[in-house]
C-alpha cells in the first residue's frame, strides 16, 4: 500500500481541494447552518451572532468535552489511545481544567467527509507543573487507504524542568503502524549533560527503546521533519511496525496484536518514567535567565513542532477557518 | 587481502622444528590454505585458540608466513604491517582512498588557514608496547584569524581477542568567530561491518534556534546524504550507547552500521565504501566546505558558545579518549594523547 510516510506532529497530507468547509453541529445550530451556507462570507452581524450561539453550544457539549477519544481507529488502536489518555486524566486530572476548548474545534469535518478531526485541550491549574494536556486526532482517507494519526500530549509548566510527555500513534491504513513515544527535554543536554542524567541515564528509558528496536518487525523510522527530530530526546522511541509476526501471521491481526502486546504496555511503561519524573525528578528553575529561555524554548516547540504544521497542513483538508478554529484553540491553551 | 583472519591448521606430526609454513590468504570468508610448499594440507576456517609463538610478516601479495615450532594446532593470526609513511595504512584500499579524498579535500580549501602541526614525533606515531596496537594523531591548529580552532587527523589499528579494529577520523572545531557546524567524520571499521558517522555538528540548541536548522541543514539539503546511506544496502542506523553522542550530533547525521552482504565472493563491503562511503563523504566534507565558507554568522554570545564547545571537546576526551586509549595502548601512551588534545587546538581546553 503507498501511502505518504512522511509525518510531522499531527501527520501530512494528500491533495485534496481546499473547499469551504463545515463542522459537525449539535442539531440547535441548525438554523445557524443554514444561515451559513446561504452566505459564503459571513458578515460581522453574523459572525457576532454565531459568537453568541458558541456558549450555549458549550455548555451542551460539555460532556463530550471532557477528555479525548479516538472514535476511527482499529479497536485495538482505540483502547490503546483511550487507555492512554485514561491514564492521563486518573493520572493529572487534578492538576487539570476542565476542558473550554469549542466543540467546533473537538470534533470537524471536511465537506466531502474525507477528512475528520478532534482536539481536546485541558489548561493546567494555576501554577501546577502543566500547561496543558493535548489529546488529538486526524483521519483522512487516502487513494489506497486510511490513515490516522492519534496524539497525546502534556506539555510541562514552566514551574518545573520536567521533561514533555509525547505519544504519537499513526495507524497507516491496515498495513503498518508508526510510534512516537518521548520525553521531550526541555533543554539543550549538550550544554547541560545533568540534565541528560537526571533524566534519561538513570532509568529503563533506554532499554524499553532497545527492546522496541529488538522487535523482528519493527524498523527505526525516521520523521521528514527536522524540526521534530530535534525535538526528542536520544531514548526516543520511533518506530514502524510491520503487519506480520515471527509466528507467520499476517495482516491486521498481527498488528492488533502488535498494539496489544506491545506498543500498549511500551506506552504505559514510559509514561509511568515520565509521571516519576514529572512528580519526584523534577526541579524547579530558579534562575530567572534560565526560566526565561526555557520558555521561549518551549514557546518555540509549540510554535514549530505544531502550530506551523497544522497551518500548513488543515486547510487543505478543512479550509481556513476551520484551521483558523483550531490553531486559536491550541494557542489559547485550553 | 580484507582482514585480520585466524586461522588454525593441524601440523602433521611430519613436521620437524622450525619448519616454515607458507600461507595464501584468500579472501576471508573462504578461509585460508596452509600449504607446504604448493602442497596444500588443509583448508581450515576461523577458529580461536591459543597459539604457540610465532613469528608472522605479510606481503601485499597475500602471503604469510608462519614458524611453526612443533606439530599440533597451530593459529596463524595474519595482519597487516605498516608500511613508512602511508597514509591510513590498516586500511583496505577502498577505506584508504575515501579518507584519503578527504583529506585532501580539507587540506585543499583550509590549509592557508593552519598552523603547521606542533604535534610530537611520539604522538603522530606511536605503538603499544605488545605491538597489538597502532595510531596517529595529528592535530593543526587554526590560525589566529582563520575562525578554525583545529583540525583532526587521526587512525588507530589494534588487534583484539574477536579481529581487528580500525578507526579512521576526521574533525574540525570551529572558533567562536563563526557559528557554523564543526565537522566530524569517523571511519570505523571492525571485521566485516563498518560504522560510518558523518556530520556537522550544531553549535547551538536547534530547538531554540530554528533559522540555525534552515542554514545549515535544510538549505544544503544534508538529509540527501544520510537518505543515501540509509537506503544503502546491508545497512541499519548505528545508535550510539553514549547518549551523549546521540544529543551531539545533527538531525541530518549520518550514523549507520553497513555490512558485508551475502555475495559468494565477500567482497561486498569494499563495494559499499565505493559506491556508498565515498561519494557520501564527499558531498558531507564539500557542503561542510561551503557552510563554513559562505553561511556562518558572528556569534551572538561568544561565551555561551565557548562553554558548549568545551563541553563537547571534554566529551571527546574525558569520555572517548580518556576512557578507551589506556587499554589499548597503556596508560603513557594515552597520557601524550590526551596531553595533545587539550593543548594544540587554538583554543585550549
Amino acid at each position: 500500500m503507498v501511502l505518504p510516510t512522511d509525518f510531522t506532529l499531527f501527520g501530512c497530507l494528500a491533495a485534496l481541494s481546499p473547499d469551504q468547509s463545515h463542522v459537525i453541529r449539535h442539531p440547535r445550530s441548525r438554523e445557524m447552518e443554514a444561515k451559513e451556507t446561504s452566505s459564503r462570507y459571513a458578515t460581522t452581524a453574523l459572525r457576532q451572532e454565531r459568537d453568541q450561539m458558541e456558549p450555549i453550544l458549550e455548555d451542551v457539549d460539555a460532556a463530550s468535552n471532557q477528555w479525548i477519544q479516538f472514535p476511527c481507529f482499529s479497536e485495538a488502536g482505540q483502547i490503546l489511545m483511550e487507555e492512554m489518555a485514561q491514564a492521563v486524566e486518573n493520572e493529572l486530572g487534578v492538576l487539570l481544567y476542565a476542558s473550554k476548548t469549542p466543540s467546533n474545534v473537538t470534533r470537524f469535518i471536511s465537506p466531502k467527509g474525507n477528512a475528520e478531526g478532534s482536539l481536546i485541550l485541558r489548561a493546567g491549574k494555576h501554577r501546577s507543573k502543566v500547561d496543558f494536556a493535548m489529546g488529538s486526532w486526524l483521519r483522512y482517507d487516502l487513494p489506497f487507504g486510511t490513515l490516522k494519526v492519534a496524539t497525546l500530549m502534556i506539555m510541562a509548566s514552566s514551574e518545573s524542568d520536567a521533561p514533555h510527555f509525547l505519544f504519537e500513534f499513526i495507524e497507516n491504513g491496515s498495513s503498518s503502524l508508526i510510534v512516537l513515544l518521548d520525553l521531550l527535554p526541555r533543554k539543550d543536554v549538550v550544554l547541560e549533560p545533568e540534565y541528560l542524567k537526571r533524566f534519561y541515564e538513570n532509568n529503563e528509558l533506554d532499554s524499553i527503546r532497545k527492546s522496541i528496536e529488538r522487535v523482528p518487525q519493527s524498523q527505526s523510522y525516521s520523521c521528514a521533519s527536522l524540526y521534530v527530530r530535534s525535538l526528542m530526546s536520544p531514548t526516543a522511541i520511533l518506530t514502524k511496525i510491520q503487519d506480520w509476526l515471527p509466528s507467520g501471521q499476517r495482516g491486521e491481526e498481527a498488528l492488533a496484536y502488535a498494539v496489544e502486546s506491545i506498543v500498549l504496555p511500551t506506552a504505559k511503561k514510559v509514561f509511568s518514567i515520565w509521571l516519576d519524573e514529572f512528580r519526584n525528578g523534577s526541579k524547579e528553575i530558579m534562575d530567572d535567565i534560565d526560566r526565561r529561555i526555557m520558555t521561549k524554548r518551549d514557546g518555540q516547540i509549540k510554535r514549530y513542532g505544531i502550530e506551523v504544521d497544522l497551518s500548513a497542513n488543515l486547510p487543505k483538508l478543512f479550509g481556513q477557518r476551520i484551521t483558523d478554529r483550531v490553531i486559536a484553540a491550541y494557542r489559547n491553551g485550553q | 587481502m580484507e582482514a585480520i583472519l585466524t586461522a588454525s591448521a593441524v601440523i602433521p606430526s611430519a613436521v620437524h622444528d622450525r619448519t616454515t609454513i607458507s600461507c595464501r590468504i584468500q579472501r576471508w570468508n573462504r578461509g585460508v590454505c596452509v600449504s607446504r610448499g604448493t602442497e596444500c594440507l588443509e583448508v581450515v576456517g576461523f577458529r580461536e585458540k591459543v597459539c604457540l609463538p610465532s613469528r608472522i610478516s605479510v606481503r601485499r601479495c597475500g602471503l604469510a608466513r608462519a614458524v611453526v615450532h612443533r606439530a599440533g594446532i597451530v593459529n596463524l593470526t595474519v595482519g597487516r604491517v605498516a608500511e613508512e609513511g602511508t597514509p591510513f595504512p590498516f586500511l583496505s584500499n577502498a577505506g584508504r582512498k575515501v579518507m584519503t579524498n578527504v583529506s585532501t579535500i580539507l587540506e585543499k580549501e583550509l590549509s592557508p588557514l593552519l598552523q603547521h602541526s606542533k604535534i610530537p614525533d611520539d604522538v603522530r606515531h606511536f605503538k603499544s608496547e605488545d605491538g597489538t596496537a597502532e595510531g596517529s594523531v595529528v592535530i593543526r591548529a587554526g590560525k589566529d584569524s582563520s575562525q578554525i580552532d583545529f583540525v583532526l587527523e587521526s587512525w588507530l589499528h589494534a588487534t583484539l581477542p574477536f579481529g581487528t579494529l580500525d578507526i579512521a577520523t576526521f574533525a574540525v572545531m570551529l572558533g567562536p568567530e563563526t557559528d557554523s557546524p564543526h565537522f566530524l567524520f569517523e571511519f570505523i571499521q571492525s571485521g566485516p561491518s563498518l560504522v560510518v558517522v558523518l556530520d556537522h555538528l550544531p553549535r547551538k540548541d536547534l530547538v531554540l534556534d530554528t533559522d540555525y536548522r534552515q542554514r545549515f541543514y535544510e538549505a544544503p539539503g544534508l538529509d540527501e546524504i544520510r537518505k543515501r546511506f540509509e537506503e544503502a544496502p546491508n545497512s541499519k542506523p548505528y545508535i550510539s550507547s553514549v547518549l551523549f553522542i546521540r544529543s551531539v550530533v545533527s538531525p541530518t547525521a549520518v550514523l549507520y552500521k553497513l555490512n558485508a552482504g551475502t555475495q559468494v565472493d565477500g567482497g561486498g563491503l569494499e563495494e559499499q565504501i565505493e559506491t556508498v562511503v565515498y561519494p557520501g563523504s564527499q558531498k558531507m566534507i564539500e557542503a561542510w566546505i561551503e557552510s563554513f565558507l559562505t553561511r556562518g554568522s558572528s556569534v551572538s554570545n561568544v561565551e555561551d558558545t565557548l562553554r558548549r564547545d568545551k563541553k563537547i571537546k571534554t566529551f571527546a576526551i574525558e569520555v572517548d579518549l580518556a576512557a578507551n586509549l589506556p587499554r589499548l595502548f597503556g596508560q603513557s601512551i594515552a597520557d601524550r594523547i590526551v596531553e595533545a588534545f587539550r593543548t594544540e587546538g587554538r583554543i585550549k581546553v
